[in-house]
């Protein structure tokens, strides 16, 4: 059984950077030699920004289960957004990895400010890397991801490659050279397989998604259920020999048949409605699939009883499961999220409430994360000719309303965009309060674009001005 | 008043680094945590009494040591890091040992000014 150390990293933590951990990576177990010790290293990271450069380099002995973590801390997860959650910005690269077995998970790794001549993570040796579920911007001309060139050793092998699952890659440079990741042997071999990773949001015009040149030694790739979003895919002499299968791009330099996914090839477009052809609909902020009919890419790629190396949840902990699933970082969810919890305290407000007062408090009301009212200026005000309106965050999937009006009905709806809406239901009456119209939707079925997704309450045919006040929940 | 806090690597201290490579240079506010100001860790620290943590001049200590590995195959690419840290601080006084706060620091002499601190920086390239 392997021992697992944890330690932290973030203010006032065990380290306060990630160069202050992995400087003192070997003095942590019983020894280095983690697998002689039977034991793991695991560093939890708070949510910041941190602002280094780290090379991962030490002598420890490691192997595939006795190794070391960098992963983010619970609740200081990023959500598919790049620069949220454990945030590691610099203007060389971020990571540069030497070791073997060593884990990244779940971490914002990027190069923000511009003219950078490094990528954001260099890959020159070491096998059974992994990054999981991690998101990675480029701003420079080096791209995303670099293996092997200048590399002082393997860069993965045959039985552990460099192991890439659940991650977005996104590069905003406009060179026509560009690559989010490139792969050039020089001396040494490169094994490496990425399995359900998005190439955008964010391409730059002209951006391949990936490179192969084996120019002095061997290239073994491997991609599975690649979505990339840019107009080129793969390039490079290597291309050719990259294995794989359920991989979705575009018609110009395309995955290699052998390893395309149907239909292909795709348009990659935010557009809901885009009429005939075959499409990737997905969200501009993060790349995700869209929840929509006219999206064909939807369960084109292979599932996890299909092929074990597929991860069986994505970049946002969505549970993929079956012999098929949606091609990359995104799974569309087809659990229903657990509801916002009505707390003790909230319930009490709520039954206060029931006999409807202007002057009802919230004080101590928690986990809402939106609330109007009920000072005496912060409510809506509609009548028969208005309605009032109120974004919700994109990263929410489900809300609950709890509303307190003055005397008469509303209508409450939730418009997912433009031409979608969900009436949930109407609330109020004559001096009452109406409660828990309750509503889900998948993450990723909403796009946000500033206006929606929005609560929209509006009169129930009434005259005369209303009150709102509204508390809502999201989770 | 202390500013910039510089965290080296002692000899002999068990880290990823060199022996007095300059691992990191943070604020002179921030505790670089608790495994860090052990007074058995690995570390030395100095604060620098005139220089600001992102002056140019105490970033560039933690410049990486690149070695001579020119990519033969895309020279145009720059050279390729290799080792951790170009430039090392000797400090050798006991008094670094223990990290103190940066109001404290002076008391416990383990405040420099960045002259003093150059005289103490070597610089692997030169070598």
């Amino acid at each position: 059984m392997v021992t697992v150390i944890t330690k932290t990293i973030g203010s006032g933590k065990d380290y306060a950077s990630f160069t202050l951990a992995e400087a003192d990576v070997e003095n942590i177990g019983t020894s280095a030699d983690l697998v002689a010790n039977d034991e793991a290293i695991v560093f939890e990271a708070d949510a910041a920004t941190y602002s280094e450069s780290v090379t991962f380099t030490s002598t420890l002995t490691t192997d595939a289960t006795r190794n070391v973590t960098y992963k983010a801390a619970s609740g200081s997860e990023h959500g598919g957004v790049v620069g949220a959650g454990v945030n590691i910005d610099n203007a060389s690269s971020v990571v540069r990895v030497f070791d073997d077995f060593t884990i990244f998970s779940g971490l914002s790794l990027q190069q923000s400010s511009g003219a950078i001549t490094a990528p954001v993570v260099f890959l020159g040796d070491g096998e059974g890397t992994i990054f999981e579920d991690c998101v990675l911007y480029s701003n420079g001309i080096r791209g995303c991801l670099r293996a092997g060139l200048g590399a002082s050793g393997p860069v993965g092998s045959a039985s552990h490659p460099v192991r890439v699952t659940n991650c977005s890659f996104s590069v905003s440079e406009t060179w026509s050279y560009s690559y989010a990741i490139w792969l050039q042997t020089s001396g040494y071999s490169i094994d490496i397989s990425f399995a359900n990773c998005t190439f955008g949001p964010v391409v730059g015009s002209y951006t391949y998604f990936l490179a192969s040149v084996p120019a002095s030694g061997a290239i073994n790739l491997e991609l599975i259920n690649t979505l990339c979003l840019a107009d080129k895919a793969i390039g490079g002499a290597g291309a050719a020999s990259a294995t794989g299968s359920n991989n979705f791009g575009p018609a110009t330099q395309p995955f290699p048949v052998a390893i395309q996914g149907s239909p292909y090839p795709i348009t990659a477009t935010t557009d809901l409605d885009p009429g005939p052809g075959d499409w990737a609909i997905y969200d501009a902020a993060t790349g995700a699939l869209i929840d929509d009919p006219d999206n064909d890419v939807l369960a084109g790629g292979i599932g996890p009883d299909a092929n074990p190396d597929v991860p069986t949840t994505d970049i946002v902990g969505n549970t993929r499961s079956g012999a098929t699933t949606d091609p990359g970082a995104f799974e569309i969810s087809t659990l229903t999220p657990p509801a916002p919890a009505l707390i003790t305290i909230m319930r009490q407000i709520y039954q206060q409430d029931a006999s409807f007062s202007i002057g009802a408090s919230s004080a101590g009301v928690e986990k809402i994360t939106h609330q109007l009212g009920p000072a005496s200026a912060d409510y809506f005000t509609i009548n028969s000719t208005t309605s009032a309106t109120v974004s919700v965050p994109r990263t929410a999937h489900a809300l609950r309303v709890i509303c307190v009006v003055a005397s008469k009905a509303c209508d409450v709806t939730l418009d997912l965009d433009a031409s979608n809406s969900v009436y949930l239901g109407s609330i109020g009456g004559v001096a009452s309060v109406q409660t828990d119209l309750t509503y889900f939707w998948s993450f990723g079925q909403v796009v946000s674009d500033g206006t929606y997704p929005r609560v929209r309450i509006a009169d129930d045919g009434f005259s005369g001005d209303q009150l709102v006040y509204l508390w809502w929940h999201l989770a | 008043m202390a500013h910039a806090l510089i965290i080296t690597a002692s000899p002999s201290g068990g880290l990823t680094y060199g022996d007095n490579d300059v691992v990191q240079v943070l604020d002179g506010h921030v505790n670089p945590g608790g495994a860090v100001t052990r007074t058995d860790s690995g570390f030395r620290f100095v604060y620098c009494s005139d220089k600001e943590h992102d002056d140019p001049d105490v970033q560039a200590l933690m410049a990486p040591w690149e070695g001579d590995l020119i990519d033969p195959d895309d020279p145009d690419q720059g050279r390729v890091q290799l080792g951790k840290r170009r430039y090392t601080v000797t400090l050798a006084d006991a008094a670094h040992l223990t990290w103190v706060d940066a109001d404290s620091a002076e008391a416990a002499a383990i405040t420099k000014t960045w002259a003093e601190i150059q005289a103490l920086t070597g610089d692997k390239a030169a070598v």
